[in-house]
């Protein structure tokens, strides 16, 4: 656990971040027509007070590298964009109701609308990138071009594999099949490459971001695993989404394939006509009983251990990355990060 | 692609490796509940580690096939490469990139892999005028072996070598020197034998060679290294490292 005076450090320091990096992604939001079917959605899910990892991983790694929080402004808002348009749309494919505790986009304002959003949230995320130009040079924005581009292309082939387990209900993966699919899906974007762009940028492109991949990755995965385990034993009111929703939308979560390669053969063809099913097929009473069969297999605990150790694994990287760097605000924030990631329930 | 082929300041950092010196957090955090995780062997951490490794040396493959359609080369050589773009390597042409396979040595010790990941430039020209290329120096990688070995102890490491030559088949017969270590100690160039060999390489494909590595008995403790090289690809040239404990 952290100590309170750390997490409470941590939490002022994460909020912080959010609370800046929202005011300036505000401000790049045109203010015009269309506003009640755009333009005022745009803002919706920022608003609803999203944790803000991946702003708070940019600045805090462009000013322990020498740069600004200015500086990394425009890059740490367009990730937060790209995020929140990749809500969006995950939520539409997922046929999510919650999200952040309240109905997801597509719930309140329709697929079409809510498509469109999305799409509109990927295209304004476009802008403050070009503005990197009056700040960092043709040099330094062209390079966080290229980390965004691979950042956003590797993402929606992760979701692109999730999807298609699910589509074709593929039931006989493995866990090296599960960490493939959320470095691609979420590590990159939700840890790696926010702190590549920091780091590049606070260091003037001298630093070399591949320092970052190994330690994105455990703190990336330690965060996907954390966050599945509270889809399923989480508290909703804090969570924000409703609790067993990833077993409702048959999503592939390390526990949901350790529990496919755990049970027994009669276990495992219920549990495939199951996942076979469409979603608004699936019965409360056999949701239950998938439940019952993590709890027989203790998947909850395997997951918790494994997120455990790939925190510890992160923590251990954090030494050899930022070991060397002067101890500062934004070095403990990174270094509490590690332990909020599997500690939070929310 | 932005992500580049070797980390350059970091080591890998496996369950298996020694704790760093600072094994505990200055700013008080308490592992409560995660026992001694920070030092303990991971399976889920090397499977990760050998799954990024997979996945960067794909970039590279799939950057590098951008790259040639898309950049004049002899242009961005003319440039100050430090500030061309990171996604883009700097040698488009008929290159062999040696890449060190996770498969198996990363779960034993990803620790020791940090050169995982080599690019041998083939050839002394730069395959556009036949005009050579002092300037490009043939870089000679180091390839340790995954982990220390005792007399009498055997291991493989699986290396994937691509050919992106748009025409050309690569026959590579492997070969090596003896081992030896500071002390003049020796193990015979026997000890370490390829499969296949050669390895035939299609234009544009790539394929594994499993370099076996055979510990004699009654070897002598030590650093050793030895010298192996492609006969037939005059810049395919390796450094072998094993640690005999």
């Amino acid at each position: 656990m952290l100590s309170t005076d750390i997490q409470e450090q941590f939490l002022a320091k994460l909020g912080a971040y959010r609370d800046l990096s929202l005011k300036t992604l505000i401000d790049f939001i045109p203010d015009r027509e269309p506003k009640k079917y755009l333009y005022d959605l745009v803002t919706l899910y920022p608003k609803r007070g999203g944790k803000g990892f991946r702003p708070g991983l940019c600045l805090a790694a462009c000013n322990i590298f020498g740069g600004t929080t200015a500086e990394a402004m425009n890059s740490a808002i367009a990730l937060e964009l790209f995020h929140n348009a990749f809500l969006v749309h995950d939520d539409i494919e997922d046929e999510s109701d919650d999200r952040r505790g309240s109905p997801t986009m597509h719930a309140a304002h329709g697929v079409p609308i809510a498509i469109n959003v999305g799409d509109a949230m990927n295209v304004l995320s476009i802008r403050p990138l070009m503005h990197n130009i009056f700040t960092l040079g043709p040099s330094l924005t062209w390079q966080v071009f290229s980390e965004i581009e691979h950042m956003v292309l590797e993402s929606v082939e992760g979701q692109a594999m999730e999807l298609g387990w699910r589509q074709d209900n593929l039931c006989d993966l493995k866990e090296d099949d599960y960490l493939r699919m959320i470095l691609k899906k979420t590590c990159w974007y939700t840890c790696i490459h926010p702190l590549r762009i920091g780091a590049i940028i606070g260091s003037g492109g001298a630093m070399d971001p591949d320092v970052f991949n190994r330690f994105g990755y455990y703190l990336g995965a330690a965060f996907q695993i954390q966050d599945d385990l509270l889809n399923l034993v989480g508290d909703q009111d804090k969570y924000g989404k409703e609790i067993c929703g990833d077993v409702l939308e048959g999503k592939r979560t390390l526990m949901l394939i350790y529990l496919l390669n755990t049970c027994n053969q009669k276990e495992k063809q219920k549990l495939e006509t199951y996942l076979a099913k469409k979603r608004s097929l699936r019965m409360p009473d056999e949701t239950e009983w998938v439940m019952k069969m993590m709890k027989k297999y203790d998947c909850i605990a395997y997951g918790r251990k494994n997120a455990q150790n790939l925190a510890g694994a992160a923590l251990k990287e954090f030494y050899t990355v930022f070991g060397h760097m002067p101890e500062s605000e934004d070095k403990q924030f990174i270094e509490s990060m590690i332990l909020y990631m599997i500690n939070r329930d929310y | 692609m932005p992500v580049k082929a070797k980390q350059k300041a970091a080591e890998p950092v496996a369950a298996t490796q020694p704790a760093p010196e600072k094994s505990a957090p200055a700013t008080g955090i308490q592992f409560e509940g995660l026992g001694n995780i920070v030092d303990s062997a991971s399976k889920i951490v090397l499977k990760a580690a050998n799954i990024l490794e997979e996945e960067i040396a794909r970039g590279i493959v799939a950057a590098k096939q951008i790259e040639g359609k898309l950049t004049d080369v002899q242009k961005l050589r003319g440039g100050n490469k430090e500030e061309l773009l990171t996604r883009f390597r700097q040698d488009a042409h008929d290159v062999i990139d040696l890449l060190i396979d996770f498969t198996t040595i990363a779960v034993k010790n990803a620790g020791s892999l940090a050169s995982r990941i080599i690019n041998i430039r083939q050839g002394g020209t730069d395959g556009t005028d036949g005009s050579p290329q002092a300037e490009d120096p043939v870089q000679i990688p180091l390839i340790h072996a995954p982990k220390d070995m005792k007399a009498g102890e055997a291991l493989e490491v699986p290396i994937t070598l691509e050919n992106d030559s748009k025409t050309d088949v690569k026959t590579i017969e492997f070969t090596n020197t003896a081992l030896m270590d500071a002390s003049n100690n020796q193990i015979a160039a026997a000890a370490i034998t390829y499969t296949p060999n050669p390895l035939v390489l299609q234009p544009g494909s790539n394929g594994s060679v499993k370099i076996a590595i055979k510990v004699p008995d009654g070897a002598k403790p030590g650093s050793y290294t030895c010298f192996i090289q492609g006969k037939n690809v005059s810049n395919l040239k390796a450094t072998l490292l094993v640690k005999v404990v």
